[in-house]
This record gives C-alpha cells, structure tokens and sequence, in this order.
C-alpha cells in the first residue's frame, strides 16, 4: 500500500508529539543492554586479520612458519585459499558510476591498495594467540610508488584499481544557468576560496564485531554482529559466500554508536562466515581502535567563487571539488561526494551554478558512511562563501543570507543537481534564531590585555534525508509487520534498526496511538533477518519516516480487522468502535466496554461468531515507498533521489585564544525543522550528538597519513573527539514545516546538525579572529596552529 | 587485551622488589599506577616479560622531611588533592593535579612518580617538578640514590633511571620566605593531552629581590629552565630570560597532536601569561 491510503492528517490519541521516554532506556543505562561482543562464546575460533603496511605493494610472498608455532594457533587463510570458493563482494550501490567493473575481495591476492588492507585472516584459539600469531606472520613485498595525492591522481597514468586505467572513480558536473558569463559581469561582487577538508572518521564507542556459526546439517550460516543493515548485509555476504540468501540470518544486537560505520561492505563480515564454514566451528572478529581508524570519509578540497551584484542578491556560485575516497571497497561510502555537491547552494536561491565534482581514488582506505553523509561538508562550503561574501560587501551575514533564501512560499524548490526541496520556511527560522542569543557574550576582538576573541558564527544546514539511490538494495522503501497475538499483545517486526537513537520507541508511539495503547505495552522487534521484514536496516535518517509510516498503515490493517470482531461483540457498526486505553467501546453506548485482549482472543478462538467477517490473519505487512523521488531523468537529466528536506540554522559563540589559538564554544543555539516529530526529546538528542560532532570535525577531529600512505593516529588520546567540557549546552528551538509528501508530513531527523555546527563554528572562529585572517583560514579542522597562521598573515 | 604473557609479581618489600630488577631488569616494567605501562602493553608496544608490581609496598603517603616533602612512588593525583600538606608546601603540584583529566580512573590511579618515569615531554608532571627543583630518589640492590629532576629527565621518554632501579619518591624542597607560583597548560581540546605547561616559582631572595623560576614543558623534549632574579618591580630582565629559554631549542619535541611550529609559537606568550600571573601573586 502506498502512503497515500493514510489519512493527511493523523487521528491519534496521542503519544505521537510528545516525549514519552525511551522504552529501553533503562537496560542501557544500567548495563543490561547486550551488544554483539557480548553473544560472543567462550569457545569460538578468534579471528586476527594481517594487514598491509604499504600503501601500494606487490605481495611476493608469505612466511607463517613461525606463526604455526605459537599455542593455540588454528589455521590461516589467504586470498588464494579463498577466491576459487568464494565471488567477489557485491556493492550495495550501483557501480554504475565507476568507470568499469570492479571485484573487491575480502583478502588481497596479488597487490595490496592501502595501508591496513586485509591480507591473511589467522584463527587461533583465543584472541591473544590470534594476536601473537598474526604479528609472526611475514609478508615480503614489493613496494610501489603509493597514489596519495588526489588531485595527482586524476591524471596519473599509474592506478589504484588497474582495470580501470583512471583513478577518476566518478565525475559529476551540476549545471544551471550560465555562471560562467555571470563571473564577468562588471557589476557583480565576487569572491574566490578555498576549503580543505582533511580526513575525519565515526569512531563509535562500540567497534565492529561479528560472530559465525555455520550449521554444516542444515546447511545454514548465522552471523551475529554490530550490523545497522542486517537485510543488505545478509545479501552481500550470500552472495559472495555463494549462498542462498534463505541459507544465511544475520542477527545484530545493540549498536553502541555507529553514525554510518556499520553499514555494509567489511571484509570482516565476509570472512567470518566464510571460517566458520571452513572450519566448522563458530568464529568471532572483534575490532580494534586502531583497525576502526581505518574507516576514512570527508576528505576533500573545494575552490569556489561567488557572485553577488552590490546590493547582496548572490547571482552565481560555482565550486571545483575533488574527494579522495581512497581505495573502493565493497561499502558505499564514496557515494557521499555525490551528495556533497548535490545538496549545494542549499537554501539559497541562485540562478546560475555550477559544481564540478570528481572523485579521485588513492592508495588510503576506502571511506566508510560518516553522520552527515557528505551533505555536512556541502553545508559547510555554502556557509563559508557566503560569510566571504558578506565581508567582500560589507554586510551582515545574515542580512546576506536573508536577501537570499528561498522564500516561504517557493516550495517544493529544484536544486541544481535535480533534489526536490520539498518543504521549510527558512527566514522565519533565522529570526527565530537570533532571539535566541540573548545573555549571549558579545563579540569583540583581543586587546593587548585580553588574550582572548569573542566571535559569534551562523550558518543554515538543508539535509536531504531518506536516500533512494537508484540500484541500492533496498531504494527508497522500508516494511513493518504488526500482529495482535491471543494474548492480545501488539508486536510490531521493522526491517528497520536502531543505532541508538531510540527509533523503536517512535514505532510504538505511532503504533501504540493506532490501536489506543500505551507505547509501552508495544513489543518491537528489529534486526533479525529470520524475524523482520527486508528492509534497509538504519541509513540516512530515513527509519521512522519510512518505516513508521509502514507500521501506521500496518496497524490500522491490523485495527480494522479486530474492529470488525469489536463490532460483531459491541453489535455497532466497526466505524464506531473506539479504542482507547486498552479497551473498545462503541461510540454511541461508552458504558459497554470490552478489554482491548478479550477482543483479540476473540478473533483467534471464535473465528466463525464473534470473529465472523474478520479477514484473517491478525497481522499484516505494510511498506512505505518514499514519494517525492524521481529516478527517471528530468528535463536537465537529473534525478532526485531524497524524498524530505530537513533543514536548520546554527548559531555559536566561540573565544579564541590570540596566544595558542585554542578555541573554546561558550554557546550554541539551533532551530530545526524536521516536519511533524513524533518524539521531541529522541529528536533533539539526535540533534545534540550530531551538532557535538559537528564541533569535534570543525576543530579537532583529524585522521592523519603520512607521506607513505600510513595512518598517524590510533586511539582516541590522538584522535580528539569532543568530550563533555568541550560543549556548552545547546539550545533547541523548533520549527515545524511538515512535508507535503509523507502522510504524517515527516521528515528525516538524525543527520541534521553536523553541517550546520561545522560551518557556524567556524564561521564564529571567523568573526573572532576578523575577517581578513578569516580568509586564510582554508582547513578543516581550523586547529590551534592554523588559526595562529591565518592570523599571522599566512594560509592554513 | 595484553596478548603476549609475561610473569607478574607483587614483592611485599623494595629489598624484594629490586632484586627482581636486578635479575631481569632490562626485560622487566615497574607497574605504579600502569594508566600508561597496561595501555601500552595492550597495544603491544610494551612486552615486559616481568611486571613488579608495587601495590603491596605502600608508597602512598606524602610526608614531611627538615627541608622536603616526601612524595611516595604510589602517591596518585588525587592524593595530592587530598594532603595538606601540598596544599601548604606545594601548591602548584595542587593546580596540576586538579587539571588531570580522564575521571578517577586517572586522578585515582595514576602516580605522579609513575608520570615522571615515564617522561613524556607532553604531560603536567616534567615542568612542574623542573620548577620545583624536585628530586628523584632511587632504590637498587646496591643502595639508594638520588637525582634532580632536570638530570633524571633525559629526553622524550627517556630518564637517567637505571633497569635495576625503582623511583622510590619524590623529595620537593618546602618554600622558605615569601614565595607564588603559577601553572598554565595549552590542550587542544579536552581530551588532548597537555601541548606546552608553563610552571612559574617566584621565591624570596635577598634584599628585597625576588629569585623567578620558569619552566616550560613541551616544547622541548625535556623541560626548559630559565632563572632570574628581579627587583619586585621590574621586568625588564624577565623578557630577556624568556628570550633565552624560548630562542634557542636543542631539540624541538614534536607528535601527533602538535608539531614544532605550533609549540614554539604558542609558548612564548603563555610563559608571558604565566610569569605574569605568579609576579602578581607575589607582590600581593
């Protein structure tokens, strides 16, 4: 059934709206919550993967005899062990993009493509024994010159995938209008910038970890693991197991914090089921800190120019960025380049744009999905040429940006890259904004006597949510099963799962409100491939959107059957049953009231009378396919595949230290419009954590390689994520534009943030530092030592 | 996880302890408080294949020698918030310790003995116990001895602490006469570890002088002193002293959190900040 057979406006009594808290909240705190290391038994084979440590190398050969030596070594499989049983990894995207075809493996056969890539799997009887094992394990190779520049690598005639004789992975060009003659117009204002992004990563509290056990009697493979798409996940490792997908479950637990690693394509995931089956004996993976930092995303540079005519109307904006995505690997995580310059010149209304995107693939891991998925580092390049912009003309920002949203009235609006934008209100949300700064520091520059700079920052985010790429499996839909059991229980089975954010609380909101019910007494399940319907897991903050609409239709399928015993015990007519707080009246004599589970036994124990009419099972399974996405080429042979457009505007206030050029946020304040919301409290809390790590890529959050393609960093005491001091409190406000394409008028809600906080801390940093130094200030994340550059007169 | 194994002793007397060292000492670790021996084991960058552990030696206490206090190799940061008597005979000790971050699991576990053994250019301990002018008292099988700080700390991560030894404690001179401190470091960010610390001594010297003692950590691999002696009122001579300590740099100290350049940028006017700040606690 599609979203349309829903009613526009949504009858619920009527936890839909308000905070009820987290139906699970109480396991998480206290410790009972299981996550996936926690399943792992005591008797499992431990797996140790050996990883290259050349960014590009020939494998000459490969010594294990001292390995085998060590107590409780098992086995160990190398690629030519494993390819002739195994096929390639299949992507969860579409390779259409890529310039020819790629096989990616689990292990390296021949020639390893980054440092860390995974050569030999070791098992041994415990995890320190597949440690020992695996550091006396000796790969001699032949070192090649690395590809780690990624605009060198454009036009190198050396490859990081040699099938492909390029390392341009994908090319995109955004047009509209004619920006080119727009720059040479002798009235207009333009800016030119430049804007590095340096490499930052998830680094989730919770690391990967999987677990396998193949069954050889049935003939079954069962892997439970920290998988946030179990359904994609059981399709890729079937495939390049070669087996049924019926052949494989895939269980995940808890996640303990993923923002896009856990999706699909780790080798890992491959290998684990491929030993246990080899070995016939249950094999475990859990990740290290260090192998967690193999996951690199944002990586990028930007040269953009802006026009304005003198009065503040923007006219053009064009943006030259290349996007080193590293090695391509079986996860999709290159694909947040595309989204980079898709979502660009966000909320702004300008007529002539142009994006030219490349994506140059090098000798470093592959990117691996990161919060924002690309969108936040769009943001961040509007935002920051549109500060420029506003210094070039001498005028406040925000009179800057005013002059140039999309009006209230102009939804659904078209972005270049073809996105419909379908609905905000975006000055009313900055007004909103600004009154919000009241107790606020003021702004002011360093004094020989004060070492410090009070600057304050705004930027807007519009964060495309809900990804149906044409070709990914799934695109665009999610599935809830709601049944009512004898008992009367009301069990909702999503093919959607919970990073944490608390989206099956949502569910049992939305559906607890159908059949009259506390979310409380709702049971949800998610994350069973054996147990939930197909769907796509947890990805691009599409979950409750997609499949909260799922389980309303669901359960008013499932409602209309139980009204109709209702009604056969009330005799009324079933439109005037009521349910309401565990019981069922009829609207016209209230007084007769039946108990919400006597009229479910009902249904399963006198089909032929009480339960007479009553189209059987008491279950049934809805989808949602998301509305408002195109995937057949507009006029301009553009596609739009995100179906809602959240959006936000951010506003900090930062000090900098003129002596260190250490920066410290003192206040921050958003306003976030994600349509109607269904829990207030979840969503500001996704709001929070995104806005935090927004804060962590603005200034300090940083994966560095050396000149040999290897990571410098490898713990979280160097790789500087945000901690609770590091975070004034963040003040929400909200705004509420539901979208005329979903039913309950939802938007995503998840992402929103990460952008915003990015641009509008370092549009802060910007004020505090003045505007000229601010103009050198080109690299992200703006630490310490740049800001002491830019404001010493030279670029960071 | 520690992957490799090792033996693992906890000697009820130094006399034990040492003679453990001095069999197996190039191959064995001293276990304090092990907030940076287990981590790095874990990580394999450390395979002892013998870890003594002091836990059942005390070594907890901070006590009162004439012209010292005592600081026991088991002494944790939260010890030093909790005495006294560093509150009374070294209060600068007293604001670094109350700058560790990472919980109690840190403040309660990690020793100030442990920090200076393990010599990190970039941590609180080395410039404040520079400034100090702290000494460090070391047990072997052939005796004891002691060692100023500036001649134990050797360079990155290195000390003058033979295999066979065990840094027993600490003895940091009591103040005499009229004296202020000051202590600043630069982090990054919270969970960055200290870049640059600046500890500044200011003391009473001789017809109405004042003897100022700065020591600037990390930005060198050991800490850099500098001395002077100023009338209450002037300055002048401290920018010169600073000049020296800052200008010339043997060995620059660099890592993953912040290069060279950074360091000597930031320090020179955060040792401003800080001479300042501990003059004008003197004066008043």
């Amino acid at each position: 059934m599609s979203g349309d057979a829903l009613p526009r406006d949504f009858q619920g009594p009527k936890s839909v709206g308000t905070s009820v808290p987290r139906l699970n909240a109480e396991a998480f705190v206290t410790g009972a919550a299981v996550y996936a290391a926690d399943v792992i038994p005591s008797d499992v084979l431990h797996l140790r993967v050996v990883r290259s440590s050349y960014a590009r190398a020939k494998i000459i050969s490969i010594f294990t005899k001292d390995a085998e030596r060590i107590p409780g070594f098992v086995t160990f499989v190398s690629a030519s062990d494993m390819w002739q049983f195994t096929r390639p990894t299949p992507s969860r995207f579409s390779k259409d993009r890529f310039p020819g075809p790629l096989d990616v493996r689990p292990l390296a056969l021949d020639e390893v493509k980054y440092v860390g890539e995974p050569v030999i799997a070791v098992l041994a009887e415990s995890p320190a024994a597949a440690r020992l094992a695996a550091e006396l394990i000796t790969i001699e190779y032949e070192p090649l010159a690395p590809i780690l520049n990624p605009i060198a690598a454009l036009t190198a005639v050396e490859y990081v995938h040699p099938q492909w004789k390029t390392n341009v992975a994908a090319h995109d060009v955004i047009r509209v209008g004619d920006p080119e003659s727009e720059f040479f117009r002798p009235d207009v204002v333009t800016v030119s910038g430049k804007l590095t992004v340096e490499c930052s990563t998830s680094a989730p509290i919770e690391m990967r970890s999987y677990v396998a056990e193949w069954d050889p009697r049935a003939a079954r493979l069962k892997i439970q693991g920290a998988f946030q798409m179990p359904h994609p996940s059981r399709w890729t490792i079937a495939h390049a197991l070669g087996l049924k997908e019926s052949q494989v479950q895939i269980v995940a637990q808890n996640i303990g914090g993923t923002f896009g690693l856990k999706m699909v394509g780790h080798p890992e995931e491959v290998l684990v089921g491929f030993l246990a089956m080899k070995t016939q004996r249950r094999v475990a993976f859990v990740e290290d800190r260090d192998e967690c930092f193999l996951a690199r995303g944002r990586e990028q540079t930007h040269s953009f120019q802006i026009a304005a005519t003198r009065d503040g109307r923007i006219t053009a904006f064009r943006d030259r960025m290349v996007a080193d995505i590293g090695a391509v690997g079986a996860g999709g995580g290159w694909q947040m380049a595309l989204v980079t310059a898709a979502v660009m010149p966000t909320v702004y209304k300008i007529e002539n744009c142009l994006i030219d995107c490349s994506l140059a693939t090098t000798n470093k891991s592959p990117w691996q999905g990161i919060r924002g998925y690309g969108k936040e580092i769009g943001n961040l390049v509007v935002e920051r040429a549109v500060e420029l912009l506003a210094a070039a003309l001498s005028m406040d920002p925000n009179e800057l940006r005013r002059l140039n949203l999309n009006p209230s009235d102009a939804f659904p609006y078209r972005l270049p890259s073809g996105m419909i934008v379908d609905s905000g209100d975006y000055a009313p949300a900055l007004k909103k904004l600004e009154g919000m700064r009241r107790g606020w520091p003021a702004q002011r520059a360093a004094t020989a006597h004060d070492e410090t700079a009070i600057g304050h920052g705004f930027a807007f985010e519009l964060t495309p949510e809900g990804a149906a790429f044409p070709g990914a499996v799934p695109s665009g839909f999610e599935t809830a099963t709601v049944k009512v059991d004898p008992s009367g229980e009301i069990t909702v089975l999503a093919s959607i799962t919970s990073p944490g954010g608390g989206n099956e609380t949502g569910l049992a909101q939305l559906v607890g409100d159908v059949f009259g019910a506390a979310p409380d007494v709702i049971t949800v399940r998610q994350g069973d491939t054996e147990v939930t319907p197909f769907g796509g897991g947890n990805s691009s903050s599409r979950s409750l959107m997609l499949c909260g609409a799922a389980a309303v239709a669901a359960a008013q399928d499932v409602l209309s059957k139980l009204a109709r015993c209702a009604a056969n015990l009330l005799q009324c007519d079933p439109a005037e049953t009521v349910f309401h707080d565990g019981e069922v009246f009829s609207i016209r004599s209230p007084e007769k009231r039946l108990i919400f589970g006597a009229v479910a036994l009902a249904v399963y124990t006198h089909p032929f009378s009480s339960g007479d009419g009553v189209e059987l099972p008491l279950q049934s399974t809805k989808s949602y396919k998301a509305q408002n996405v195109r995937h057949v080429p507009d006029e301009q042979g553009r596609i739009n595949a995100y179906p809602s457009y959240p959006y936000s505007v951010h506003a900090a206030a930062v000090e900098v230290s003129h002596d260190t050029g250490v920066v410290r946020v003192l206040k921050y304040s958003v306003v976030h419009d994600c349509g109607t919301v269904i829990n207030p409290a979840l969503v500001d809390g996704q709001m929070r954590g995104a806005v935090v790590m927004g804060i962590g890529a603005a200034l300090w959050e940083r994966m560095e390689t050396d000149e040999n393609g290897r990571k410098v960093n490898d713990r979280l005491k160097n790789y500087l994520l945000p901690r609770a001091l590091d975070v004034p409190a963040i003040e929400i406000g909200n705004q509420l534009t539901p979208s005329m394409f979903h039913p309950l008028g939802m938007k995503g809600a998840g992402e929103s943030g990460v952008g915003g906080a990015m641009a509008c801390v370092i549009n802060a940093v910007g004020d505090a530092i003045g505007a000229e130094a601010a103009s050198r200030l080109d690299t992200i994340p703006a630490t310490p030592l740049r800001i002491l550059r830019a404001l010493r007169g030279a670029n960071s | 996880m520690i992957a490799h194994s090792f033996e693992y002793v906890a000697p009820s007397s130094m006399e034990e302890a040492v003679s453990y060292l001095t069999i197996s000492g190039h191959s064995a670790a001293v276990l304090g408080g092990g907030t940076m021996l287990l981590p790095a084991m874990s990580r394999s960058e450390e395979r002892p294949s013998l870890l003594v552990d002091l836990r059942r030696l005390g070594l907890t206490e901070i006590t009162e020698r004439t012209a010292d206090i005592i600081i026991g190799a088991r002494t944790t940061y939260d010890h030093i918030l909790a005495s006294p008597l560093t509150q009374r005979a070294a209060p600068i000790l007293v604001s670094m310790a109350s700058g560790i971050t990472g919980g109690r699991s840190i403040t309660g576990q990690g020793t100030l003995v442990g920090s200076a053994c393990y010599a990190n250019p970039a941590s609180d301990i080395p410039a404040c116990l520079a400034a100090l002018d702290a000494r460090v008292l070391l047990a072997s099988d052939s005796g004891t001895r002691e060692l100023p700080i500036r001649e134990f700390l050797l360079g990155g991560f290195r000390t003058a602490r033979r295999t066979d030894e065990i840094a027993t404690a600490l003895a940091i001179p009591k103040p005499r006469g009229q004296s202020a401190w000051a202590y600043r470091k630069v982090k990054l960010s919270e969970s960055s570890w200290p870049i640059i610390t600046v500890a500044c001594l200011v003391a009473e010297g001789s017809e109405g002088s004042a003897d100022v003692t700065i020591c600037i950590g990390g930005l060198a691999a050991t800490p850099l002193v500098g001395k002077c002696m100023v009338e209450t009122e002037g300055t002048g001579s401290l920018e010169t002293m600073l000049r020296h300590v800052t200008e010339k740099i043997a060995a620059p100290w660099t890592d993953e959190l912040a290069d060279a350049e950074y360091r000597a940028l930031a320090a020179p006017p955060v040792a401003r900040r800080v001479l300042r700040e501990a003059l004008v606690k003197y004066n008043a």
